[in-house]
């Protein structure tokens, strides 16, 4: 199994009377098997959207849609249970044709291919029911590492958004999903939604002619996973845990993911991993104020790697008055913080661009250019350029574009999210 | 070489008092072998939760940090006694003490971790156990006091270095020294080489109390370049900066050493900051009644406690030692445990 490791980045010097403590903590995996191969079950489910929006462009979203779910079963390693669902009003599965999963091997792929390719576009789109069948596929491997592929080119309009909301607070925690929109007519909000709650991502795939690419790679990173992971995070008596958020390779909130698992020790979920990555977290705790000279644990951060705990990293506080100590910025923290800022900046110019207020949004999307170019985003900055024309990028100066594609602003927005890690070799 | 350390667990050879490793096989020491109270065992200093809610040395329930042997430690060896505390203001003891009653010479070293950089508190322990085990080896073999001396800087910085992780985001750790060797001198006097870097300082309390050092500090060069008086300099934003200390980036750790011929048998006092901010002048200091009790012990802690009674801003460190015995020959006063 691979070797896992967490190390903590912070300022532990807190001055007197101050209660807050910030950490970044580097969660490193490293000599895994490569190939994935867990010890337990791996299930990959494969959900394409065959609504009848999904025969528009003359066909070329239903045909890249086939194509890119043959390329994703070629994909899957011999002895992984798999299946295909086609989603319209509701969920219906293409494959297998028995009840529950089919293990792979090349006469079920080959099986599977013909009946991807007998799939037609006409219905409904009702996101919630799809993955409700994802999780009902699922009985058949309880403790299974699962993962799913949902592709919608569409806005869940088949059934309440209540009805949505129900359905992946149900999935959470029982596999993970990699959510992707074709074209633009389908809701930012939605799909992130899902891939947030599911520990996955979302991505904007705006030319059918990409899918494929995009199946195939989402495919090969899942085969690679091998341990499941959960953040087990000890905070004092009396304190709060303000938040815990993923800040690297993106942002994820997950602070309402916590379960608590003891007193004062409460889990949260990192999904499954290969056995060669490393992403960030940003935590923040307020605990009880000591007198200057006093040292307490912030925190404890263990890594819990298929049900096994790891040796802790410590978040530590010092009360000094020592303001040369008290007042030193630590660089992580102030990187992620800014990360941070610069998706909410992205999020809030891009709503005041669709409301109309161009003010605001000009001045919103301009500090994010600002903090983008300062960070060295050089992607965001890219997809930034889409939508404003950049006149000062360290002042962040910029006019809005008149003419913007619908692709241009909802990739802006979908990636707003992803951050890049921080500058290394600085002083 | 006599010292109150246990025998080594991997030789057993006597081992110098609070070493972190073995002079005779280099092995690494528990604090068992230190022979220091250990403070596990015990509730929560801060919420009295019990010990076995405890981890890493951070209570599991309030997250207090419990307090170590190094927080506060006295220690004697032969003719030498020394008290080192965390102080008031300062969340663990960055200051470290190594000294040893050697026979023919009373060897003494003080190092005070400087608390803006990484892992202080092991750089100042590494610096002096590191230089007095090279004192007392050189001096074992005849070496010249002064040679000695410059070896024990040499060795102090590369056990630094060792610490030092090599990455250049973060302070590399650094600390003070001061190192003392006395010797019977000519007509039963007492010869004192004393070298420094930084700010600890070493004093004769004899016939005529003298401050053997002069600080490496911000506030000391002002003073001798003759720029401001001592009052002025104290209130320079950096006065307290020291100018020469160990440390990977140690513009010079060539250590300042000068040789004392005295016609008596005095006491040699060895401290850190943590003490001579609260009487920086040589007759305060002597002055001081803690200093007039019969044990060498109860004289160091005596002003430990005065230097914690005046605030205690920082950690605070003394050693004293004479190459008199004790007044009260053979009743050594107790260790506190």
């Amino acid at each position: 199994m691979a070797d896992f490791a967490a190390e903590v980045f912070q300022n532990e010097y807190l001055s007197q009377g101050s209660d807050v403590v910030d950490a970044v903590v580097t969660v490193t995996a490293t000599g895994g098997r490569g190939a994935g191969a867990p010890t337990g079950e791996t299930v990959e489910v494969i959900v394409i959207d065959t609504s009848g929006s999904m025969a528009g462009d003359r066909g070329r979203k239903i045909v890249a849609a086939r194509e890119a779910t043959k390329a994703a079963i070629d994909t899957i390693r011999d002895g992984v249970l798999f299946a295909v669902v086609g989603g319209t009003q509701q969920a219906r599965i293409v494959y297998p044709s028995t009840v529950g999963l089919a293990r792979a091997d090349a006469e079920t792929r080959l099986a599977a291919k013909q009946a991807v390719d007998k799939v037609r576009a006409k219905g409904g789109t009702a996101i919630g029911s799809w993955l409700l069948a994802v999780a009902k596929l699922l009985e058949a491997a309880p403790g299974a590492m699962a993962h799913a592929i949902l592709l919608t080119d569409g806005k869940n309009e088949s059934e309440s958004d209540a009805n949505l909301q129900t359905a992946i607070e149900y999935c959470m925690g029982r596999f993970q999903c990699d959510a992707r929109g074709l074209g633009t007519d389908w809701k930012v909000d939605e799909l992130r939604r899902v891939a947030s709650a599911l520990l996955g991502t979302v991505d904007i795939v705006p030319d059918p002619d990409e899918l494929e690419a995009e199946f195939r790679a989402l495919t090969r990173s899942a085969m690679g996973r091998e341990a499941r992971v959960s953040l087990r995070l000890w905070t004092p008596k009396g304190s709060q845990l303000e938040f815990v958020r993923q800040v690297s390779p993106s942002l994820e909130d997950l602070t309402p993911m916590g379960n608590p698992a003891g007193e004062l020790v409460t889990d949260y979920p990192l999904g499954a991993w290969s056995g060669d990555e490393s992403r960030d977290y940003h935590l923040r705790v307020r605990i009880p104020v000591g007198d200057v000279g006093d040292e307490r644990l912030a925190a404890r951060v263990m890594l819990v790697v298929d049900d096994a705990e790891q040796p802790a990293a410590l978040v530590r506080a010092v009360w000094t008055d020592d303001e040369g100590l008290s007042t030193r910025i630590n660089a992580e923290v102030a990187h992620y913080t800014g990360q941070a800022e610069l998706a909410d900046a992205i999020h809030e110019g891009l709503v005041a661009r669709d409301q109309g207020d161009e003010r605001t949004a000009t001045v919103k999307l301009g500090r994010a250019v600002q903090l983008a170019h300062e960070a060295g985003n050089h992607d965001t900055v890219r997809l930034l350029q889409a939508v404003v024309d950049v006149e000062d990028p360290e002042a962040g100066t910029v006019r809005l574009k008149r003419e913007v594609k619908d692709a241009d602003a909802m990739a802006l927005d979908v990636r707003s999210t992803r951050t890049v890690r921080i500058k290394k070799g600085r002083s | 070489m006599t010292g109150v350390g246990g025998p080594c667990p991997a030789c057993g050879e006597t081992t110098v008092a609070g070493a972190s490793f073995c002079e005779a096989c280099g092995a690494e020491l528990g604090d068992e072998a230190h022979g220091l109270p250990d403070a596990a065992g015990a509730p929560c200093v801060s919420c009295g939760a019990p010990a076995d809610h405890q981890s890493d040395g951070y209570c599991l329930e309030c997250g207090h940090k419990q307090p170590t042997a190094r927080d506060d430690l006295h220690l004697v060896s032969g003719r030498i006694a020394g008290a080192t505390h965390r102080g008031r203001r300062h969340h663990r003891n960055e200051d470290a003490m190594a000294f040893a009653d050697a026979g023919d010479h009373l060897v003494m070293v003080i190092c005070d971790g400087v608390s803006t950089t990484d892992s202080a508190d092991r750089a100042s322990q590494a610096a002096a156990d590191a230089a007095l085990a090279t004192l007392v080896d050189q001096l074992s073999q005849g070496g010249d006091a002064e040679q000695a001396l410059q070896e024990a800087t040499a060795t102090a910085q590369g056990a630094v270095l060792c610490i030092s992780n090599g990455s250049a985001e973060r302070a590399n750790p650094s600390c003070t020294l001061v190192a003392v060797v006395a010797s019977p001198g000519d007509g039963g006097g007492t010869a004192v080489t004393v070298g420094w870097l930084g700010d600890s300082r070493a004093y004769w309390l004899g016939e005529t109390p003298e401050q053997l050092t002069r600080d490496h500090s911000v506030a000391a060069e002002l003073v001798a370049a003759g720029e401001v008086s001592e009052a002025e300099a104290r209130r320079h934003p950096r006065a307290a900066s020291i100018t020469r200390w160990i440390g990977a980036d140690a513009v010079d750790p060539q250590a300042q050493v000068e040789r004392f011929q005295f016609a008596d048998q005095g006491r040699v006092l060895v401290c850190s900051d943590g003490l001579w901010s609260y009487a920086p002048d040589v007759a305060e200091l002597r002055g001081r009644p803690e200093l007039a009790r019969p044990g060498r012990l109860d004289q160091a802690a005596g002003l430990v406690a005065f230097a914690n009674e005046s605030g205690g801003h920082d950690n605070i460190t003394v050693v004293i030692g004479s190459l008199a015995p004790e007044p009260e020959a053979g009743s050594d006063p107790p260790r506190p445990s």
